[in-house]
């Protein structure tokens, strides 16, 4: 398991670079329009960026028929992928953490929103890691595409059918704070629901 | 004698494509050599040795266990070369290096060292710089690395040039000195094979021809020469191949079953799986 993430870490050393200079950018304009909730967003962004880059450096040298060979079960490659997310996600929070202090104002809300994109991120990662080990990257991404995309979509046809006040906004403002502590539990589930579809998807692989 | 290698009928189906009842066993100790035509199945019989793909039916044991159960064990004992080597692009042979002695519980730097030097190989250049032999050679160097029992080398002396060869071959003869260890590779240049192995598996078309130590195979096999009313005199029975000249023709017979009078020539390796693929058309 530590050999494979070293293997990861070696391999993303150059886009990582490429990603704290965009970061840096991003915080400048934070800085710059007094609005840092964009940064946080941006972060949790680049944490399913770099794993997702990490399985398509993978996929094009071979690598996964090649450490098959070598004392590594399929589980433990999968293993692998999931715990790069979740260390990825877990860096990004604490960079966020320690930027947003740094970045001049900021208020309870902003906790909330860094909360928020941090959640959406470990959804995002849930259905799109089944996804990658099925279809491969190429194909998952133009699906999670479709997945963003057709909510969205839909929500903004439905927008248009509706007259007066957004309805949705009503609908988060009356939402009961007290079933909150669900959201958690739920993201939890999703994880390892999709780490479990993810294995057995994985061991029905030929390489 | 306890065996490196057991295959007993396995299958393995594809569109177009079918292994079909593969059966052999491979004696520690032993080098065996695995020829057949391209797509003959190959790589296919070696991936499911090593559990890459899904075998349809049959029994399989590498160094006495199922690559399909609990492997992991036999694996830190496996050195295995693929024809496309799989590195990780990024990375530098001293990156790789670090990584695998985390994977390998018997990993050998010392040794690992050894061969980048002996291969002249950079080691802080990034593999996906190499070119294709230089790749094949750190593959080599990985595999021999962490002290293997059983070499499983798929193509992989193919891209390489006669003295990298030579040095391939040389070291495989030190390496099964070692009673312990075995090496089962399959390539193209049988002239290679000939000269290491105890012993040729020929695979045609997903079926195994034969699978026979290399005097056996010279015993029963031999060349004949002779024109088209000498050749009527032969029984058809022991004629496993032909070629025809304008004068004459050139044929693959089984000289111990042969009792004429007529010359019969050697047979090399790749006029025994020339003659014997074309006939078997």
């Amino acid at each position: 398991m530590k050999g494979l993430l070293i293997k990861d870490l070696y391999n993303l050393k150059q886009q990582a670079k490429f990603l704290l200079v965009l970061v840096a950018f991003y915080a400048f304009l934070g800085v710059q329009n007094n609005d840092i909730s964009f940064l946080s967003g941006m972060l949790s962004m680049l944490a399913i960026l770099l794993p997702i880059t990490a399985i398509s450096y993978d996929e094009r040298s071979k690598w996964d028929r090649f450490a098959l060979t070598m004392p590594v079960s399929r589980e433990t490659l999968v293993q692998s992928k999931y715990l790069l997310s979740l260390l990825t996600l877990v860096f990004s929070l604490i960079v966020t953490l320690i930027l947003l202090p740094l970045l001049g104002e900021h208020v309870l809300e902003d906790y909330w929103g860094i909360l928020a994109s941090t959640g959406a991120a470990l959804l995002m990662i849930s259905i799109l890691m089944p996804l990658i080990f099925h279809f491969g990257v190429e194909k998952a991404r133009y699906l999670m595409l479709i997945l963003v995309l057709v909510p969205i979509l839909l929500l903004f046809l439905l927008r248009s059918l509706v007259k007066g006040p957004f309805p949705e906004l009503a609908f988060i403002q009356n939402l009961d704070t007290n079933w909150l502590w669900l959201i958690p539990v739920f993201l939890i589930l999703a994880l390892w629901l999709s780490y479990k579809t993810s294995i057995q998807i994985y061991h029905r692989k030929e390489f | 004698m306890e065996q490196a290698i057991v295959l007993k009928n396995i299958c393995k189906k594809y569109e177009g494509f079918a292994l079909q009842n593969i059966s052999f066993s491979q004696p520690k100790g032993t080098i065996m050599g695995f020829i057949g035509e391209n797509g003959a199945g190959k790589t296919t019989t070696i991936k499911l040795m090593l559990n890459l793909i899904h075998r349809d039916q049959g029994e399989l044991l590498i160094l006495g266990r199922d690559p399909r159960g609990d492997f992991n064990e036999v694996k830190e004992a496996l050195g295995v070369v693929m024809d496309e080597v799989g590195f990780p692009e990024n990375l530098t042979a001293t990156n790789l290096n670090s990584m695998l002695k985390q994977i390998y519980r018997s990993w050998d730097e010392t040794i690992f060292d050894n061969y980048l030097l002996k291969f002249r190989l950079p080691g802080q250049k990034l593999i996906k710089t190499f070119s294709k032999g230089m790749k094949m050679k750190l593959s080599l160097a990985v595999a021999l690395s962490h002290h293997a029992k059983l070499l499983i080398l798929d193509e992989a002396t193919s891209g390489l040039d006669p003295i990298v060869r030579e040095e391939i071959i040389d070291f495989l003869l030190d390496f099964i000195q070692d009673e312990e260890n075995s090496v089962f590779m399959s390539s193209h240049i049988v002239s290679d094979l000939e000269k290491v192995c105890d012993h040729i598996a020929f695979i045609h078309r997903g079926k195994l021809v034969f699978c026979e130590s290399k005097e056996t195979l010279r015993e029963q096999y031999g060349i004949l020469r002779c024109d088209s009313g000498q050749l009527c005199e032969i029984p058809p029975e022991i004629i496993c191949g032909q070629r025809h000249y304008n004068m004459g023709s050139e044929t693959l017979i089984r000289k111990d079953r042969y009792h004429g009078d007529l010359r019969v020539d050697p047979a090399s390796l790749e006029e025994i799986m020339i003659f014997t693929a074309k006939e078997s058309k």
